[in-house]
């Protein structure tokens, strides 16, 4: 068995995938005639790089955006604007052709694992037809493939005959991974993958997905609200605050030397399993709620919430800053 | 790349909870259709009136210009079941070639305008924008022409034949099952195993037809069903109005039509066509109410 | 000793069994389960899908129309509430004994404003009017920290955000002083800053007006920061029951290590790898024979007494410290 080196994920071949100020506004639509009355910035100027077969965790409570992040990065979404590199071309400059050669090599993994499995395909059909849709294999070119990769997931070949509603919830997410590994993708862009199932189920999926990784030198950008998971499977992680990158770096700097008070306040809040522990906490509780993303606080957008939030606050957005080695902070008074 | 089959735990179980049947998705809907007695009534009235369709010729004793002098407008007897007409013809035969004429109508302007509507609305929900909004203003053009307005315009100019009412029902039937598909896709297409396929690489048609169809069957099997019974109604209607196929066709509208004179006198030339109508119709509608029923329980179990 | 067995005892389940008819066959869904729960007591029954917790919650109330009581006993009080009738009942739920779910969306009349839900429960158990029950509601909704709770009584459910949502059905379940809460999975639809909070007043509330709590969750990090005593559930039965630190670091259930041991931890060594528990939990319709956690139990003697005898609860302990294991001594030591 291997196990995952901790690292910082640099890589001296240059970034598989750079993602440039990326904005993506949603129209509010209201009136008599459905006009659009505002917009939604869901995200608003978000940088990603992402290393070969480095994990990026990208947490942050609901209304942040990363799951419409994830989406753009795979330009399942459009970006409002903003530029997606991947392999260092631009995607968003890809004719239809050339981008469906393009999703080859990135791939999605869903949160849900009752909706994102077809119900009248078995998982045999399900994973045979990107092969055959992009590389006219016949069904019984790709069954030794299929059989493979089912057993390479935790799953047995006889598997691939039957219909979705058969399995449980953490075995369909094993052939939602199995579907992702399909075309060999060099990068998967993995939802929430765990938060729907069981807790002794999640555990055999995180361990499936950091073996592959090790063996198959595919990077992940894994979407999550549950810190402790991120913060095992990560190399650098990026904490997103309505639709910015409040704070970013690698995995000590951000659990351990966490700058910005949101990081702060969202790892004090996450209950540790262990009593003594529990007790002997100080627990940062935050007040109030997350602004809605219709109408954010002027400047920094955590300053209703933050304790040490001034005059400077209100006025200026803070940029991200680096503050040594790639941890990088929008904050104007990070510790 | 190679992938090493190797396994950090032990293969999962296949237990008792994915050992579920092996039997496709269907078998339970055809076991639950099966419970419900109203449908399987219709059902059953429904696989007869074919059979009387098809062995019309073997069933009906007499033809359909066939006249008895002896007994014009008279009442049921031994000789004729349901009586004869004003010329003197069977009533029973009558109707009995008549169910020719409905299914016939019935069910081939229904597959039209299924067809129709099941494209446009697919194409509008899956597509949206102007693509839908230039569908959705074309079916509130046809909603606000009136169809027998229309009928008898298309009569007038084509002639009043049976193919003249399959036409009519065909190009103005559907509206609702456009309306209920494009719902149906418009939610369909957010579900995460259509975004897996964009994902994948698939283009827009493959989705929309291999991935989206199969699973928005439901209403329009229902929805389908139901619309023959209501398209053999509206034949009815427009045969009464004198607007579709002419006489000697035994069209059960039409044979309505041409009674409603005598009803004092000779209720029998509008009770056996215009029972034949209601028991069709009510027939499909079961089935389709049973349908709909057997399908509900959600196939996608837990 | 922990807080909480020292004062008297208000809820005494007794051997309970509860089960529903299915089409496939009748599901155990509670399978001989005993507790009793002290006043000002925070008692968490943990467990996941399928286990069960959540039934038993729902039993207690006589909530579930479905559900067949097979045998035991629920002494709240002193009286068995299974022999209760349908009237005696209402007069408990929501003064006695009251009960807040997950979602407060579904489980608040969206119609209706809060302020006239929460006072609705004065009227019906405590006979106030209108206005000393609308009073008392504002004085609950200021308790849960809601602020400027006058306003916010006359505004309805889908103006609140989750967070407060929550807020307002816990004053909703305090308003008449009830000895017990039941919290259905309280914080899993909340974002872990929001959850943070809604805890927080729990347990405040709890201290307030001296009633017990009894938590229902899958989270242990909840669990290990808030609770006095622990069950652990499976598959409809009690696999561990104790204090939280006995349970949670003299673990005698081989399910309950393993639970401990597939959680990712926020501190400590990064990489340490994740210990799943193999399989998937059981049918409750065709238990496996024997133990039910046998199928994935690590140190199960198969062919043996675990699949073939049922485990009765062995006590760890004069604390009342019990687990339902053949092996439970073997178990605590190797923790």
């Amino acid at each position: 068995m291997s196990f995952r080196r901790a690292g910082t994920g640099v890589d001296v071949t240059g970034p598989i995938l750079e993602a440039k100020d990326l904005v993506k506004e949603f129209p509010i639509r209201g009136g008599v005639f459905a006009r659009t009355v505002g917009k939604v910035s869901a995200v608003d100027g978000v940088n990603i790089t992402l290393a070969e077969s480095e994990t990026l965790g990208l947490v942050g409570e609901s209304g942040c955006g990363k799951s419409t992040t994830g989406r753009l990065l795979l330009h399942l979404i459009t970006p409002t604007s903003g530029t997606v590199e991947f392999e260092g071309v631009d995607i968003g400059t890809l004719n239809a052709n050339e981008m469906q050669k393009v999703r080859r090599r990135m791939q999605i993994v869903f949160q849900d694992p009752y909706a994102s499995l077809n119900p009248r395909r078995t998982v045999g059909e399900t994973l045979t037809e990107p092969l055959k849709y992009h590389f006219g294999r016949s069904d019984a070119e790709s069954a030794e493939r299929i059989s493979e990769l089912l057993r390479v997931v935790g799953l047995s070949p006889e598997h691939a005959n039957r219909y979705p509603h058969e399995f449980s919830g953490g075995q369909r997410q094993r052939v939602g991974i199995a579907r992702a590994l399909v075309l060999d993708p060099k990068m998967i862009v993995l939802d929430e993958p765990v938060s729907a199932l069981d807790v002794s189920i999640q555990a055999g999926v995180i361990n499936l997905l950091q073996k592959l990784q090790d063996e198959l030198g595919i990077a992940y950008v894994f979407i999550a609200h549950d810190l402790s998971v991120v913060r095992h499977i990560s190399n650098r992680v990026a904490v997103m605050y309505l639709g910015h990158i409040v704070e970013q770096g690698d995995r000590l700097d951000i659990y351990e030397h966490g700058k910005h008070p949101y990081t702060k306040a969202l790892i004090s809040a996450v209950p540790v399993a262990d009593p003594r522990r529990e007790r002997n906490r100080s627990r940062i509780v935050l007040e109030g709620d997350v602004p809605s993303p219709v109408d954010p606080p002027s400047g920094c957008r955590f300053r209703t919430r933050c304790w040490k939030a001034t005059e400077i606050c209100a006025e200026i957005d803070p940029p991200l800053e680096d503050h040594g080695g790639g941890h990088l902070v929008a904050c104007h008074h990070p510790e | 790349m190679t992938l090493v089959p190797e396994l950090l735990e032990p293969m999962p179980e296949i237990g008792p909870d994915t050992e579920v049947r092996a039997v496709s998705l269907w078998g339970d809907v055809w076991k639950r259709f099966l419970a419900n007695k109203l449908a399987v009534i219709g059902l059953v009235f429904v696989i007869l009136l074919i059979l009387v369709a098809i062995f019309a010729d073997l069933i009906a004793p007499y033809s359909i210009t066939e006249r008895d002098s002896a007994n014009f407008r008279t009442g049921p007897s031994s000789d004729h079941w349901f009586g004869t007409d004003i010329i003197g013809r069977d009533v029973f035969s009558r109707v009995v070639y008549g169910s020719r004429v409905s299914l016939k109508i019935g069910i081939v302007s229904t597959l039209i305008a299924m067809i129709i509507g099941v494209l446009l609305g697919a194409l509008a929900g899956f597509r949206g924008g102007w693509t839908e909004s230039g569908i959705m203003r074309i079916t509130d053009i046809f909603l606000s022409v009136p169809y027998i307005v229309l009928a008898i315009a298309i009569a007038t100019v084509f002639g009043r034949t049976e193919n003249t009412v399959i036409i009519v029902l065909g190009v103005t039937g559907w509206l609702g099952i456009c309306r209920i598909v494009r719902a149906s896709f418009m939610q369909l297409k957010q579900v995460e195993y259509v975004e897996a396929a964009r994902a994948l690489g698939f283009k827009g048609r493959r989705i929309m037809f291999r991935h989206i169809l199969p699973n928005a069957l439901q209403p329009i099997i229902v929805y389908g069903t139901i619309a023959i019974g209501g398209a053999i109604l509206a034949e009815a209607a427009l045969s009464f109005l004198q607007v579709g196929p002419q006489d000697p066709t035994p069209a059960w509208g039409l044979m309505v039509s041409q009674g409603k004179g005598d009803l004092a006198n000779a209720p029998h030339l509008v009770f056996f066509p215009g029972v034949a109508i209601s028991l069709t119709v009510l027939s499909f509608v079961m089935i389709g109410d049973g349908l709909r029923d057997a399908l509900d329980p959600k196939l996608k179990s837990r | 000793m922990t807080a909480g067995r020292d004062k008297e005892i208000l809820l005494s389940v007794r051997n309970l069994e509860a089960g529903f008819d299915t089409g496939e066959g009748h599901v155990r869904a509670v399978d001989n389960v005993s507790f009793d729960i002290h006043r000002g007591e925070v008692f968490s029954i943990v467990g996941e899908s399928g286990s069960g917790k959540s039934v038993t919650a729902m039993t207690i109330l006589g909530l579930l129309p479905t559900i067949k009581v097979a045998g035991g006993e629920i002494l709240w009080k002193g009286r068995d509430l299974l022999q209760l009738g349908d009237r005696e009942m209402r007069h408990i739920r929501g003064a006695e004994i009251s009960m807040i779910f997950q979602d407060p969306l579904t489980a608040l009349n969206p119609v209706h404003t809060i302020g006239r839900q929460v006072a609705e429960m004065g009227r019906i158990h405590d006979g106030l009017n209108k206005k000393e029950s609308m009073e008392r509601a504002i004085a609950m909704l200021d308790l849960v920290g809601i602020p400027e709770a006058r306003k916010r009584a006359d505004m309805h459910p889908h103006e609140f955000s989750g967070g407060m949502r929550q807020r307002a059905m816990i004053a909703m379940a305090i308003m008449c002083s009830p000895d017990l809460l039941i919290a259905d999975e309280p914080t899993t639809a909340l974002d872990v800053t929001v959850q943070a909070q809604v805890l927080e007043v729990l347990v405040e509330i709890k201290d307030r007006i001296d009633s017990a709590i009894m938590l229902i969750t899958h989270d242990l990090g909840v669990v290990a920061g808030l609770s006095d005593n622990v069950m652990v559930m499976y598959a409809g039965r009690q696999a561990e029951l104790g204090t939280s630190d006995e349970v949670f670091y003299e673990s005698s259930h081989p399910y309950t290590l393993g639970l401990l041991k597939s959680i990712p931890d926020l501190e400590g060594p990064f990489s340490e790898p994740l210990v799943p528990i193999p399989g998937s939990p059981p049918s409750l319709i065709n238990r496996p024979s024997g133990c039910p956690f046998h199928p994935r139990c690590p140190m199960a003697e198969v062919p043996g007494r675990c699949d073939s005898e049922i485990p009765e609860l062995h006590s760890m302990g004069p604390s009342g410290h019990v687990a339902s294991c053949h092996f439970a001594e073997q178990v605590r030591v190797s923790t």
